[in-house]
């Protein structure tokens, strides 16, 4: 385990390109994920009665899929800024378990990179690069490319759902709103690495599905996340005696 | 539009700090090998979570019925990501699926 760190951090103090190339073209298989809901975004701020420039002011600044559709709804419901910022802190608790486990693979980066790193953490562009950085196909640069290339995307069609979005077929619209379903699902089958991982996977799958059904819908991730990675750890020191 | 911008603001600072912190908290640090064990289990619980409560229920209720298009999307995206591990193949598969499915079943 140890060694296996040591690696990943000389591989990601040697040269640039290499991850940066490997970042943008994996990230490629994002983008059919991401481009459908910033289109979404950007129809949906516009019938809350957002401007453009607060639409894109909103991407630019918090960058967060989920919790800036139920920002905009709960501004357009009259609520006030304390609760929609509590609520948005909640709602983006998970990104703290996922830079929590980005930041094992990221010993020694300067921290005006980490910083930027941490502002476009996504759960796509964490989904995609733990996956890689566990093989030690990552590093830093990596995570950049895909993380840069998905804020331009989620911002660039934010403002071209707002000006156009409603120009597209519904049934196109809708289809498409399985591409982010599609993507996680295909990280979860490439995530499953030995029967431990499969246990994990199933046990959260039906934990979460429970907690909606008895409608615990905030936090659900996070609480899901700790749960699944504790049976992970538990059912390893039960299988290693 | 100075209003909204309040709230922008608002849910930047509840944003970007949670993102932040273990980034910086954990980097800087070596961790005690149980934490980092433990740490990697936590994607296939994360993915878990953010796909099968949008696959299975509709609403808060269940939705498991052949009539549920995104069910029969999920089942092609699950065999063609064990099949090709590849994740833009699966990720077409499953689009490919769930609009013909919107059309037969919609």
């Amino acid at each position: 385990m140890e060694t296996q760190q040591t690696t990943t951090g000389v591989l990601s103090c040697g040269r640039i390109a290499p991850g940066l190339i490997r970042g943008a073209r994996d990230t490629g298989s994002l983008l059919l994920g991401v481009i459908p809901v910033g289109i979404a975004f950007g129809i949906a701020a516009r019938q809350y009665g957002l401007s453009a420039p607060e639409a894109c002011l909103m991407s630019l600044l918090v960058f967060a899929g989920a919790s800036q559709f139920i920002g905009i709804a709960m501004i357009a419901a009259g609520a006030g800024v304390l609760e929609v910022a509590i609520t948005t802190f909640f709602v983006n608790l998970r990104h703290a378990i996922m830079t929590a486990s980005l930041a094992i693979y990221l010993r020694g980066c300067p921290k005006g990179l980490l910083s930027l790193l941490a502002f476009q953490t996504t759960d796509e562009t964490f989904g995609l690069s733990i996956t890689r950085f566990a093989s030690g196909e990552a590093d830093r640069w990596y995570l950049l490319a895909a993380n840069v290339i998905i804020y331009a995307t989620w911002n660039a069609t934010t403002l071209a759902g707002y000006m156009a979005g409603e120009l597209l077929p519904e049934l196109v619209s809708n289809a498409m709103a399985f591409a982010l379903p599609a993507v996680f699902l295909s990280l979860l089958v490439m995530a499953c690495r030995d029967r431990i991982t499969v246990v994990v996977a199933i046990f959260s799958s039906a934990l979460s599905v429970a907690l909606y059904l008895g409608h615990v819908s905030m936090g659900n991730v996070i609480l899901v996340a700790i749960a699944g990675a504790t049976l992970g750890m538990v059912v390893e020191q039960w299988k290693g005696r | 539009m100075e209003g909204k911008i309040a709230f922008i603001l608002a849910m930047m600072l509840a944003t970007y700090p949670v993102r932040l912190a273990p980034m910086l908290a954990i980097s800087a640090r070596n961790l005690p090998e149980p934490v980092v064990r433990w740490l990697r289990y936590v994607p296939p619980a994360v993915f878990s979570a953010l796909v099968f409560p949008g696959l299975l229920l509709r609403d808060g209720n269940p939705a498991v019925s052949p009539s549920n298009p995104f069910l029969w999307a999920g089942l092609a995206t699950f065999v063609a990501a064990m099949a090709t591990r590849n994740l833009s193949k699966s990720v077409c598969v499953g689009i490919v699926v769930a609009l013909a499915g919107q059309r037969v079943l919609g």
